[in-house]
């Protein structure tokens, strides 16, 4: 070790005694030139499209490229990974070099070695990219998406005012525009931690014989105390009445209105308003023994006939809650978060109950709601809608 | 008569060597501690990186 460091302080401290000070220092710069430009190239290498692909993992990320105005378009101008992904800034872009070893970890380690593991990690690994984006006000999109050379008169009519605001408010342009360059995760599966609090909330409720509860997430019906067989899905958010408990199962009356015309599978909550709360199975819904029809009206409106209908099913104790109030807190908490990104979140009672399921459908997937909190999150617009708040208008 | 002299090929080995293999693995070193430098802090105090 001493060695090493006298040999070391000999060979930068004794002056040369035979070669020039001339050939020194052009020797040092011939080769401090060559230094930066091998440095440049192989940033430059590493930044590469042929580079990023080259392991099989992410081929299949450059495969949803290619079907994007990101790949190809009428100007030619296209973006290769490393523009929207490895900052442009020297120090950002040292520090995101020596985070690619995680990476490189993972493909070795076999963590994130296959398009099929990437893909069970494509939910984190884009929540990551989103949250770098978030910090950044998507800097990278912008070094060539640039509000000020903007002409938002050349926008289409839908996307000037949106653009406009967006331009006001500096807005990131990941806050809309997700999944543009690759697929958007499937949201579907996962779930929101909130339902956990009402699923928590839910368990502790003892339940008094004849009072009416809430459903707190989706759930299965059954015709017997064993829970042994299926009737139907009771939906979230759905009112149901208890009439008995035994042991870990709770007797459940649900009254609801259905449809005359077909097999009468779903359950609506009020008359003419398309508030699922349930659905049967065919038999169930169909078996006179076991559902009640005590009432028969036509529905201005389409000329259907609605029936009021009521039955008694069986479901598993410890999901349902005294109050609707929680749920609708964390249906209009995900409302507010998720809608208020792009634009002014409407009223809920700007729209009426049977409006809402296809306004809703078609923006709700710019949105990374969960399937459970859009069904929620819908049931609080139509329960919150023109239709039940005329006395405010 | 000086290319034949030991000290002066020492001398030209050790200014090769130092200015083609030393420095330039010095020069990835560097910059590979100060991406990791920055990464680290990113970590633990600055979060991810600003506009």
């Amino acid at each position: 070790m001493k060695k090493l460091w006298h040999a070391l302080v000999s060979l930068f401290c004794r002056p040369a005694a035979k070669i020039g000070l001339g050939i020194l220092v052009t020797v040092g710069f011939i080769a401090g030139v060559l230094s930066w430009q091998g440095f440049t190239s192989v940033m430059g290498v590493t930044n590469s499209e042929e580079f990023c692909v080259g392991c099989h993992t992410m081929q299949a990320n450059l495969h949803e490229l290619k079907d994007t105005v990101h790949w190809s378009n009428r100007s030619g101008v296209r973006a290769k990974c490393a523009d929207c992904h490895v900052p442009h800034d020297f120090t950002d872009k040292m520090a995101r070099k020596m985070k690619a070893s995680v990476e490189v970890w993972s493909h070795i380690t076999g963590e994130i070695s296959t398009p099929e593991k990437f893909e069970e990690n494509r939910l984190r690994l884009a929540q990551n990219e989103w949250a770098r984006f978030r910090a950044n006000g998507s800097k990278e999109c912008r070094s060539c998406h640039d509000y000020k050379s903007m002409d938002f008169e050349k926008m289409r009519e839908t996307s000037r005012e949106a653009m406009r605001g967006a331009a006001q408010r500096n807005q990131s342009c990941l806050d809309c525009h997700k999944g543009i360059a690759h697929h958007k995760p499937a949201t579907g599966n996962s779930r929101n931690p909130a339902f956990d609090g009402l699923m928590q909330a839910a368990s502790s409720v003892s339940a008094k014989e004849g009072a009416v509860y809430y459903n707190v997430f989706p759930r299965t019906l059954y015709l017997d105390e064993a829970l042994s067989q299926t009737a139907g899905k009771l939906e979230i958010a759905a009112a149901v009445k208890v009439l008995q408990e035994k042991g870990d199962a709770q007797q459940v009356e649900i009254s609801a209105w259905r449809k005359s015309k077909g097999f009468g599978r779903v359950w609506y909550g009020h008359f003419g308003k398309n508030i699922t709360q349930a659905t049967l199975e065919k038999n169930v819904a169909q078996d006179a023994q076991r559902i009640k029809v005590t009432e028969s009206r036509e529905d201005p409106n389409t000329g259907l006939v609605w029936q009021k209908t009521s039955g008694v099913f069986w479901i598993k104790k410890g999901e349902v809650v005294e109050k609707i109030d929680p749920l609708w807190s964390v249906a209009r908490d995900s409302y507010k978060s998720s809608c208020s990104v792009c634009h002014k979140q409407p009223d809920e009672a700007h729209f009426d109950a049977n409006t809402w399921p296809g306004l809703f459908g078609g923006m709700v997937g710019f949105t990374s709601m969960d399937k459970d909190t859009q069904a929620l999150v819908l049931k609080y617009l139509q329960s919150n809608s023109s239709d039940f708040k005329q006395a405010g208008h | 008569m000086p290319r034949k002299n030991p000290m002066c090929m020492a001398e030209w080995k050790k200014l090769l060597v130092l200015s083609f293999v030393l420095l330039p693995i010095l020069l990835v070193g560097v910059v590979a501690l100060y991406g990791f430098a920055v990464w680290g802090l990113q970590l633990l105090f600055l979060g991810p990186p600003g506009p």
